[in-house]
């Protein structure tokens, strides 16, 4: 395959051996420090199956700065301002199981945990009568609760009960003969918005996605629970989350769902409601800040509005891992960017592939935003652990489309018709039972057109007032042009011979005009003879005859605001054409400055 | 071609100076990516008294005037945000000579460093001047710094042809190696003008 290298991003790193495994939920930027030097902040998520502890890594470049292990499988990392108070220092949460841990400084500053579910009353009943029960009674109890209960409805303690052996059970039920039942719910995704004012740096609420489908809206200013809701009035286990807006205005949560719907949850909503049903889940998926549509990677690439419209769609050539939004204020573009897993990132306006790259490898995690003093960077981590940094040009432009076969391109494209309307029907309708009138009616108008096209053709002859000279002797056209915002005027006459062959000589302009309103500088001019076909162009000045105080003559009206333009040959007491030209009025302000 | 010739240089320079009508004051840019330490090394070299000693990002440019060795200069302390980069295009006309200053414990941004080095280079209005470009490999105390031998190689400093140029490492806050830059400087910019006057 031919490498594809793109001419628009810098390459600041490429380390094959940074040994990161990571996913796009798991990776945030922030200037951790305050010193405007953004630095990237990943939880290693080991994919692998051999047991490898989880940590929490943040980099500057490519050095690991600072690496400290977490307590268990990291879903989500993100980082959030929570107060006023200068410096503004971000903090880190990362969702580990039920609970949220928060670092300052990338110290441990607080742990939440979610708040126990309801723990079903038949359960508690099952494990009452287990502490009191002999052995030879479990295993009747312990069917009840498989066949009564769902395991993710059970309490952790049940869950890890009927996971034992037969031998095992005894000692497990005696651990705990009083049990504190207690069912949490593990945390599947986070996502940010702003409490108030949207600009950075700006205090933070984090919005937090739980595999029992709620959504908590939460303060970490005090770890208070804002608003909590429901993804959905039916079954639908948040997977993806991507959100906008501020708490205390308005705000959008969009949730995608392992059963394939994508939800939308609005301000003061206590449910989501489902907009778009897919066919397979969105593997990767975000709202655009900038148009506010919703980008979802399934086995295609689509764009759906708030409403869940469909706005176009792509197929994709290959598999695709991870998409970001890339937006460009700058040259007031957003793109998207998408990673295909035989290691190709494009990027796409709207439907258009405006560019792309190859790597080596297939990405699994992207960043596009701030990174240590620049402002456009785009992060790649890929499967084999590999960590890029890709830096935009300064002179970047996304403009063109790359030329590409556009073969992968959807057939969407339909004809606009527009719909018929109830008018449209009843004229129709009317058409069809009048005909004949309607026929007859048109007839008619149609002939008195013609017999007022005649009698102006007659009414012309006889004034000779027209820019074409009625002699077939000396046919003539004239054209007059007036350029100018006034008080002076340009009239610029084009007078053409249309004649075949003929030449026409001796003729001359007069150009007539109320003296009072109008000085021309040159009245007649002499012309030279006109051959066919070559128009002759002549300039003259008129300018208004202002009174002192530069207003416009009293008497002059739109309608007497003209000049006569007489085309007279030698020896004809006739003029040729006699026409008139309407003269602009001027423009108010350029009198003043006369 | 002329051989340096030791001599004064300030006198030698006021001579040159005042015959070139042209240009009475000598004028340089002093560009480079922010965060660089432009502003600061462009504050060392004014007097004591009108040295500021809190620096925050240039926004724009500042234009500041400082003697080294008998000849005025005119600097024109640019932003290295990346929206203002495209302010330094508008002098290259004018200037006399370029100081380019690196941040050299800044690895990562070495190919942004290299990208406007070449996008100035390739400028029509520098591409065929002799102009001579300093550049600085600024932060040299810190501990990750590169040396102004790897920065040099890594920015194919070796390429450029029809200027004279130099690289000085240095530190700003303390002012090391910046009067040695700044006088080669001084030194290139009299020998080109010297030139071209000879071709006139
Ligand atoms: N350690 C060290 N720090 C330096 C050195 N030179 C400058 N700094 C620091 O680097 C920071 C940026 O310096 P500035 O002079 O403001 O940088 P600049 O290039 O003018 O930046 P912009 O105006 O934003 O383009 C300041 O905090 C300086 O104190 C140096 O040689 N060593
Ligand atoms: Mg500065």
């Amino acid at each position: 395959m031919e490498e594809k290298k793109s001419s628009h991003w810098l390459d600041a790193l490429s380390d094959g051996t940074a040994g990161l495994t990571t996913i796009s939920s798991c990776l945030t930027v922030c200037d951790l420090r305050c010193d405007s030097y953004y630095k990237l902040i990943a939880a290693e998520v080991p994919l692998s199956l051999e047991p490898k502890p989880a940590r929490l890594r943040v980099y500057k470049g490519n050095q690991v700065v600072n690496d400290q292990a977490l307590p268990g499988f990291p879903s989500s990392v993100q980082s959030l301002y929570i107060d006023e108070i200068e410096p503004k220092m971000p903090i880190i949460a990362v969702s580990v199981g039920p609970s949220i841990l928060f670092y300052r400084n990338m110290k441990p500053y607080f742990k939440y945990t979610m708040p126990s579910l309801m723990i079903e009353p038949l359960e508690e009943e099952i494990w009452k009568k287990l502490s009191v029960e002999r052995q030879a009674n479990y295993e009747k109890l312990i069917n009840d609760l498989k066949s009564t209960m769902n395991i993710s409805q059970m309490s952790t303690l049940s869950q890890k009960l009927i996971s034992l052996c037969e031998s095992e059970r005894e000692d497990f039920i005696r651990e705990n003969s009083e049990p504190k039942l207690e069912r949490l719910s593990g945390i599947v995704c986070m996502t940010t918005i702003f409490k108030n004012i949207e600009e950075e740096k700006e205090p933070n609420c984090l919005i937090i996605a739980t595999e029992a489908s709620d959504i908590f809206i939460m303060d970490p200013q005090n770890f208070s629970i804002l608003h909590e809701a429901r993804v959905c009035s039916f079954k639908a286990t948040p997977d993806l989350i991507s959100a906008s807006g501020s708490y205390q205005n308005d705000f959008k949560i969009i949730i995608s769902s392992r059963e394939g719907s994508i939800c939308i949850l609005r301000k003061g909503w206590l449910e989501g409601r489902e907009i778009v049903k897919l066919e397979k889940p969105a593997t990767s998926m975000s709202l655009l800040q900038i148009d506010q549509t919703i980008v979802v990677l399934s086995n295609s690439l689509m764009c759906y509005s708030k409403k869940g419209k469909m706005l176009w769609s792509l197929n994709m050539p290959e598999a695709v891992t991870c998409l970001t939004p890339v937006s460009l204020p700058h040259l007031g573009v957003s793109l998207v960017c998408i990673a295909l897993s035989n290691g190709l990132v494009q990027f796409y306006s709207h439907k258009k592939l405006v560019d792309e790259f190859q790597i080596n490898g297939s990405v699994l995690a992207m960043y596009f935003g701030k990174l240590g003093l620049e402002e456009q960077v785009l992060v790649l981590v890929t499967r084999n652990g590999s960590l890029l940094i890709k830096i935009l040009k300064r002179t970047a432009d996304f403009s063109k489309p790359i030329e590409t076969e556009d073969k992968h391109e959807e057939e969407s494209t339909s004809l606009s018709i527009p719909k018929k309307s109830k008018i449209f029907l009843e004229q129709m309708e009317r058409e069809r039972e009048n005909a004949a009138a309607i026929h007859n009616i048109f007839q008619s108008e149609l002939w008195r057109m013609r017999l007022e096209a005649a009698k102006v053709t007659v009414d012309i002859l006889r004034t000779g007032d027209s820019t074409f000279s009625g002699d077939l002797q000396t046919p003539l056209k004239l054209l007059a042009q007036v350029d100018g915002l006034g008080p002076d005027f340009l009239l610029t006459l084009t007078l053409e011979n249309i004649s075949a062959t003929k030449i026409i000589t001796n003729l001359a302009i007069i150009l007539h005009a109320n003296p009072n309103h109008y000085k021309i500088e040159k009245m007649y001019a002499e012309l030279t003879p006109l051959v066919p076909g070559i128009p002759l162009v002549a300039d003259f000045t008129v300018r208004i005859q202002l009174t002192s105080e530069n207003t416009l003559p009293a008497d002059m009206t739109l309608e007497n605001s003209i000049v006569r333009v007489l085309i007279v040959k030698e020896k004809l007491a006739k003029p040729l054409i006699a026409s008139t030209v309407v003269m602009p009025q001027p423009e108010l302000q350029m009198l003043g400055t006369v | 071609m002329y051989k340096v010739r030791k001599m004064v240089f300030g006198k030698m320079f006021m001579k040159i100076l005042s015959k070139d009508k042209r240009s009475k004051q000598i004028s340089i840019l002093i560009v480079g990516l922010n965060n660089s330490g432009k502003s600061t090394i462009v504050n060392y070299f004014k007097n004591k008294d009108d040295r500021k000693f809190i620096s925050v990002p240039t926004i724009g440019f500042n234009v500041e005037h400082f003697e080294n060795q008998g000849v005025s200069f005119t600097a024109f302390d640019f932003s290295g945000q990346g929206r203002y980069r495209n302010l330094w295009e508008h002098h290259f006309k004018s200037c006399h000579g370029i100081v380019f200053v690196i941040d050299s414990s800044d690895r990562m941004r070495l190919v942004v460093v290299k990208d406007e080095l070449e996008l100035l280079l390739q400028h029509p209005d520098i591409k065929r001047r002799r102009v001579p470009i300093l550049l600085f490999a600024n932060k040299m105390d810190c501990i990750d710094a590169l040396s102004s031998v790897k920065i040099a190689a890594g920015l194919n400093l070796e390429k450029i042809e029809n200027k004279p140029w130099q690289i000085c490492s240095s530190n700003a806050l303390t002012g090391e190696g910046l009067y040695n830059g700044v006088q080669w400087l001084t030194t290139q910019i009299r020998e080109c003008h010297q030139e071209k006057e000879v071709h006139e």
